[in-house]
C-alpha cells in the first residue's frame, strides 16, 4: 500500500521489547519537566533561587510556608510561572496534536494545523484585529472560532461527499478549505491598514510573552482532554496504521475512530493557536523524536510527547527570553522553534536518504 | 513449529443468498452475481478462478469490508454487516494478501495487534496474550524475526507475520487472501497444512487460493467463480474437472494423478 509523502524510514532507530510499559516514561517526562519549569521560572531578567520558588507555590496553596518577598512572588506567580505553564500547554497539546495526525494520516510530515486550523485561526485573527476587536481574550476567541469553522467545513465535505472519511478526500477538502481561507486572509490584509497588517504579523510569528492564568485557563481543558482519550483510545490509532480493512478485520471502526481522532487534534491545535498564535515545529519534529526514544506504539508515544513537546517549546522560550534580557529585542518562540527545529528536520531527511542508498 | 495452542472453534455457520456486488454508476459493472452458498465449522474452502472473477470481492463481502448490493450474507442467523466491528473481529479474522505498516514496529506487537479484539480499552496486553502471540510466531515460522521490525522483513517474512497474527487473533472464522502468495515452498506447504490443521480442529476457514494444485490438496471444498458468478462449488477433484478448467480459465488442460497420488494438470498446447 502506497503512502504518500517522504519515505517512512525517517523514523529509525529504537529499541525497545515491551512498548507498552508507560510508568518509566511517566518517570523520567514528570521528573525532566520539573527540572525545566523550575529551571524557566529561575532564569530571566532577574534570577530567583528554587527555594524561593517552591515557596511561592507553597505559599500560594496556602500551605504552612515562610513566606517569599513579595516582589519575587509577583515575578514568579503573575509573570514567569503562567508564561511557562502556557509553554508547557501549547508544547504538549502541538506535539500530541501532531503524533496523532501522523498517526491518522499514515504520513510523517502530517502537521496539527494540517486540517485547517492554521488557516481558519489565521482568518479568524485577522478579522479580530482589522475590526479592531482585538484585546487579550477576544483575539483568542476569534482565531478559535476561525478554525472550528475551517475544521467543521472539511470534515463536512468530506463526509457529506459520501467519501466515507477517507485520508485522501479529507486531504483534498482540507487544502481546498485552507486555500478559501488564505485568499480571504489576504484579501482582507490588502484591505486592511498598516498598523493592523504588522500586528497581524506579530500575531503569525506565535509567541508566549505576557500570557497569563487565563490563557493557560483557556487551553488546559482541551489539552488534558484530548490527551487523555488518546491514551485511551491509543491502540485503535497503532491498528489504523495497519490500513481501513485491516483496522475493521481487528475490530476497529476506521471511519469513527478516524473522525474522533481528527477532530480532538483539531480542537486541541485550535485552543493552543488561538492563545500561542501559530508555532511551528513542535507538532512536526517532537513526534519523530519520540518514535525514536520510545518506539512507535501510541501508548507510550503519545505521553512521551506530551512530555517531549511541553519541554522543548518551555526550553525554547527560555532562549526568547535569556535573548531579549541583555539586548531588549523579544524574538518569537516560533522563530527559536523552527531555528533549532528545521535544521534538525533535514539532518533527519539526509539520514534517511543515506540510508535507503545503502 | 508445533506450538500449543488453544482453539476457539465456536460454532459459525455462513449463509449467502443470491449475493450479488456492483459498481459504478450508470452502466454499472457486476462483480458478483446470484452467489448462493452455505458454510460451516470444519470446512476448508478454497476459492478459484481466474483474474477478475470476483474472488477477493467474495472474501471481503464473507469478512463485512464490503456490503453487498443484492443479496445477503449472514454469520449465525445475523447480517454481516449489521454487527459491531469489534463483534465480528472476535467471530471473524481476515489475513490481506499485503500489509504495509508506514512506521517500525516489531513484529511481536504487529501479532500482538491480533489481540485487540479481546483487550480492555486502558489495560496492557497481558502476559497470556504475549505468550500467546509468541506461540503463533512459532507455529508460524517467524519467531526468530519477533524482535526484528516488520519495515525490515522481506516479503514471505512479513507474510509469515501476518499469518502469526491471523493465528493470535483465532476466531472461529478464518478468511486469508492468498496467504502463500509470497513464501517459498516449504513455507508454503507448512502454512497449508498449518490451516488445514485449523480447519480439521473445527474452524471453518475460507482461502482465495491461486495455485490449482495445492487447492486440491489441501481444501475440502472448492468454490469456482467465473465472472462474479459460482459456477462450480464442491468436492475439489469435482470441481477442478477438465471441462471447468477449460470454462473458467478459457484454456485446454488435461487432469491426471501423479506418482504420488495427488491430483495434477497439464495444459494442452
Amino acid at each position: 500500500m502506497p503512502v504518500w509523502g517522504v519515505p517512512m524510514s525517517i523514523q529509525q532507530g529504537h529499541t525497545t521489547k515491551n512498548n507498552t510499559k508507560l510508568l518509566p516514561t511517566l518517570a523520567v517526562g514528570t521528573a525532566l519537566l520539573a527540572g525545566a519549569i523550575i529551571l524557566s521560572v529561575a532564569l530571566g531578567s532577574v534570577s530567583v533561587k528554587p527555594a524561593v520558588i517552591l515557596r511561592a507555590i507553597f505559599s500560594w496553596a496556602r500551605l504552612p510556608v515562610e513566606a517569599p518577598d513579595p516582589a519575587d512572588y509577583t515575578v514568579i506567580m503573575l509573570i514567569r510561572l503562567p508564561r511557562v505553564m502556557a509553554a508547557v500547554l501549547a508544547g504538549a497539546g502541538l506535539a500530541v496534536a501532531g503524533t496523532i495526525m501522523q498517526g491518522v494520516f499514515r504520513n510523517p510530515l502530517a502537521e496539527p494545523g494540517i486540517l485547517g486550523v492554521s488557516a481558519g485561526s489565521s482568518f479568524g485573527a485577522l478579522l479580530a484585529i482589522a475590526g479592531g476587536l482585538s484585546t487579550f481574550l477576544t483575539l483568542p476567541a476569534f482565531a478559535f472560532a476561525g478554525a472550528m469553522l475551517a475544521v467543521g467545513l472539511i470534515v463536512g465535505v468530506a463526509v457529506g461527499s459520501g467519501g466515507k472519511s477517507r485520508t485522501v478526500t479529507l486531504i483534498m477538502s482540507g487544502m481546498a478549505i485552507s486555500a478559501l481561507f488564505s485568499a480571504m486572509t489576504s484579501l482582507t490584509l490588502s484591505l486592511a491598514n498598516e498598523y493592523q497588517v504588522s500586528s497581524y504579523i506579530f500575531w503569525t510569528m506565535g509567541g508566549l510573552a505576557n500570557r497569563r492564568w487565563a490563557h493557560v485557563g483557556a487551553m488546559i481543558i482541551p489539552v488534558l482532554v484530548t490527551l487523555v482519550v488518546i491514551i485511551y483510545k491509543a491502540r485503535d490509532l497503532d491498528i489504523l496504521l495497519l490500513g481501513d480493512e485491516e483496522a475493521r478485520a481487528l475490530g476497529v471502526s476506521p471511519l469513527l475512530t478516524r473522525m474522533l481522532m481528527i477532530l480532538l487534534a483539531s480542537v486541541c491545535t485550535a485552543a493552543i493557536v488561538a492563545v500561542t498564535g501559530p508555532i511551528g515545529f513542535v507538532g512536526l519534529i517532537i513526534p519523530h523524536i519520540m518514535r525514536m526514544l520510545v518506539g512507535p506504539s501510541h501508548r507510550r508515544l503519545i505521553l512521551a510527547s506530551a512530555f517531549g513537546g511541553a519541554i522543548f517549546l518551555m526550553l525554547c522560550d527560555l532562549l526568547t527570553r535569556l535573548f531579549a534580557w541583555p539586548t531588549g529585542a523579544e524574538i518569537s518562540v516560533g522563530v527559536v522553534t523552527a531555528l533549532v527545529g528545521a535544521p534538525y528536520f533535514l539532518f533527519l531527511i539526509f539520514r534517511s536518504a543515506r540510508k535507503g542508498t545503502s | 513449529m508445533e506450538a500449543e495452542l488453544t482453539l476457539n472453534t465456536a460454532p459459525v455457520r455462513m449463509l449467502c443468498e443470491q449475493l450479488g456486488y456492483k459498481v459504478g454508476g450508470q452502466n454499472r459493472l457486476t462483480i458478483l452475481d446470484q452467489v448462493s452458498f452455505s458454510a460451516q465449522n470444519g470446512d476448508f474452502i478454497g476459492i478459484v478462478g481466474p483474474n477478475g472473477a470476483g474472488k477477493t470481492t467474495l472474501l471481503r463481502q464473507i469478512g463485512g469490508l464490503l456490503q453487498p448490493t443484492a443479496g445477503t450474507i449472514a454469520c449465525n442467523g445475523r447480517l454481516v454487516h449489521q454487527y459491531r466491528a469489534r463483534d465480528y473481529a472476535r467471530i471473524c479474522s481476515y489475513m490481506h494478501q499485503d500489509t504495509v505498516m508506514p512506521f517500525d514496529f516489531p513484529v511481536r506487537d504487529v501479532v500482538l495487534m491480533g489481540r485487540h479484539p479481546y483487550a480492555t480499552a486502558l489495560a496492557a496486553y497481558s502476559a497470556a496474550d504475549y505468550d500467546y502471540a509468541e506461540r503463533c510466531m512459532e507455529r508460524a515460522g517467524c519467531l526468530q524475526d519477533a524482535d526484528k521490525r516488520v519495515t525490515a522483513l522481506s516479503g514471505g517474512e512479513r507474510q509469515r507475520v501476518m499469518f502469526a497474527r491471523i493465528l493470535a487473533q483465532d476466531t472461529p472464522l478464518v478468511l486469508l487472501d492468498e496467504p502463500t502468495a509470497s513464501l517459498d515452498i516449504r513455507y508454503a506447504h507448512e502454512v497449508f497444512r498449518q490451516i488445514r490443521g485449523l480447519a480439521q480442529a473445527g474452524k471453518l476457514v475460507i482461502a482465495v487460493m491461486h495455485d490449482l494444485r495445492a487447492a486440491a490438496r489441501y481444501c475440502n471444498r472448492l468454490f469456482l467463480l467465473y465472472r462474479g458468478e459460482l459456477v462450480a462449488q464442491g468436492d475439489p477433484e469435482d470441481v477442478l474437472h477438465e471441462g471447468h478448467i477449460s470454462y473458467a480459465f478459457d484454456i485446454a488442460a488435461k487432469t491426471y494423478r501423479n506418482e504420488l497420488g495427488h491430483w495434477d494438470f497439464d495444459l494442452v498446447e
